[in-house]
């Protein structure tokens, strides 16, 4: 045998761990090897050092006291706390266990990350294809100066002038789409809208601006609007280089155009008066409060909880007080979001907790 | 002492002390605080640090009772924990052991060190202190496998069962601690 390959039985060979053979083998090598006898030597020599050393012992008196200051210890519950307790506890379990349970928790720890990471990603996905939407709406929104002074990416200021130069009275189409837009990537199940509650869905009447705002109810509403004329879908395309849609993807309509401007907020709109919009979106959402304490069965609930969802939406895009209703709004969307049991619903009002939970980042 | 399973009188004082007895405990304690004291005190070589390891060992014992299987060796369970308490305390101080070291943390309490010869007492302290160092430098898993082998005299079985590791990782291991400590102390044993 090679002196490497001695070297690895030298040390069993002075423990006794060989058998007869390698025992024989490696007593031959070492008598003619100068080097693996010294290596030999040199480890019987700290063995020897090692072992010449004796741990010092306490007196009597130490010993006579240990177990009693061990008691006190156990007894004093204050020193080992529940914290100390669950972390003794988990350095039991990671310290003393076979390697078998060691791996076990490394895979889960590590499904864990990856589960996280994904969850992570997805989110982030979501947000940024909001914001791609968002950015297409901006797109698509007619040039500076044409549009209504409620469009969410315009800044307040600038919405006045544009209001003031028609006169505070804007096109319809153009009222509808900047309305829609904060709210154009939420889809909702079909045949659900933007009305407040009592109202009848889908009944429009022609009646001029002025008349719009229904007497008994003290709410606005507006006639539908030609939003897929074929002159508009052009203009649309022509702007987004998209198709637009013509009817909503089955189950899941985009909030309309015509929805969006029935709202009791698009009136004061027409208006130029953001105060008054903003007053009367929480009108409607203590409308559809209330309607929901009224304990409506099934989806009915769930319509409400979305149009209270979107009612924010269009409340933090009006409020004066950004933080503080962005908060408001996103305390009020989760637990709609928790509330709802249908899952288009559910879908749609998280939409809108992540559109605002964005502008909360932002 | 051995590492195998625990005697029935053992078992008997296990199970009452599962049972909250703490007389039964003291028992166990005062079976086992010389050689946990010792084997702590090897691993750290301070009196100070050592008595805080034994003392933990116990409190940890006396906590971890409940999942401690009857039938399991006793002694081997407390090793271990003061073991580990020991290589965490390393790792955590980073402690370089000196004979010094003890010294500054010699207690009040009185010990019964034995003295060597003045006249080779320099050239051996000079020895004791490089191998000291080498061995703290060990990397945890070959200074607990050398300890256990050099120090408490258990054999490969014993070891295996202490660490719960397998006799060949042992093997392996104390192969790689021996081979070091050799190498790095070449020098100071052959009067090179």
């Amino acid at each position: 045998m090679r002196c490497d390959q001695i070297e690895k039985l030298l040390y069993l060979y002075e423990d006794g761990e060989l058998d007869e053979k390698e025992k024989r083998e490696v007593g031959e090598h070492i008598k003619i090897c100068p080097n693996c006898s010294k290596k030999l030597a040199d480890l019987k020599l700290i063995r020897a050092e090692v072992k010449e050393k004796k741990v010092p012992q306490p007196s009597e008196t130490y010993w006579e006291s240990f177990a009693h200051r061990v008691k006190e210890r156990i007894e004093d519950k204050t020193k080992v706390s529940f914290g100390q307790r669950f972390s003794y506890f988990l350095e039991m379990i990671f310290s003393y266990s076979p390697t078998k349970v060691k791996w076990a928790a490394a895979v889960v720890s590590v499904i864990l990350v990856f589960v996280v990471v994904k969850l992570f990603v997805s989110y982030e996905k979501i947000n940024i294809a909001t914001l791609g939407q968002k950015a297409q709406v901006q797109k698509i929104s007619p040039p500076a100066g044409e549009t209504l002074g409620v469009e969410t990416n315009i800044p307040r200021e600038q919405r006045k002038p544009a209001i003031a130069e028609r006169g505070g009275v804007a096109p319809e189409r153009e009222v509808s789409k900047t309305i829609q837009a904060p709210l154009k990537d939420m889809t909702v199940s079909k045949g659900l809208e933007s009305v407040a509650p009592g109202e009848e869905r889908g009944v429009q009447k022609e009646t001029p601006i002025a008349d719009r705002i229904a007497p008994d109810k003290g709410e606005t509403t507006l006639k539908k609007l030609p939003t897929t004329t074929p002159e508009l879908k052009e203009k649309e395309e022509r702007h987004t280089g998209v198709q637009a849609l013509e009817t909503p993807i089955s189950g899941t309509p985009v909030m309309t155009s015509a929805e969006s401007s029935k709202s009791k907020a698009t009136m004061a709109a027409v208006r130029g008066d953001t105060v008054k919009q903003e007053e009367l979106v929480r009108e409607s959402i203590d409308k559809w409060r209330r309607f929901i304490e009224d304990k409506p069965k099934g989806e009915e609930k769930d319509k409400a909880y979305l149009n209270m969802a979107q009612g924010y939406m269009r409340l933090y895009d009006l409020a004066r007080n950004k933080d503080e209703t962005l908060k408001e709004a996103m305390d009020s969307v989760k637990v709609y979001k928790d509330s709802a049991v249908t899952n288009t619903y559910k879908d749609s009002i998280n939409h809108i907790l992540i559109q605002l939970e964005s502008f909360h980042k932002n | 002492m051995s590492a195998s399973q625990s005697s029935p009188l053992e078992d008997q004082l296990i199970r009452e002390a599962k049972g909250g007895n703490y007389s039964s405990f003291e028992k166990l304690i005062k079976k086992y605080e010389r050689v946990i004291y010792g084997l702590a005190y090897k691993l750290v070589k301070s009196h100070d640090a050592a008595d805080e390891i034994a003392q933990q060992t116990f409190v940890r014992a006396f906590y971890g009772l409940k999942s401690f299987h009857l039938g399991c060796s006793f002694y081997s369970w407390i090793y271990r924990i003061c073991m580990n308490l020991g290589l965490n305390y390393i790792k955590r101080e980073s402690l370089t052991v000196s004979e010094g070291a003890f010294e500054q943390n010699k207690s009040p309490i009185d010990f019964a060190v034995e003295k060597d010869n003045p006249e080779t007492e320099l050239l051996k302290k000079e020895l004791s202190q490089k191998i000291d160092k080498e061995i703290n430098s060990l990397p945890s898993k070959l200074k607990a496998v050398w300890i256990l082998r050099e120090l408490e005299d258990q054999s490969y079985e014993q070891i295996a069962q202490t660490l719960k590791i397998s006799k060949g990782t042992v093997m392996s291991r104390l192969f790689r601690a021996r081979k070091r400590l050799v190498q790095n102390l070449k020098g100071y044993l052959r009067g090179d």
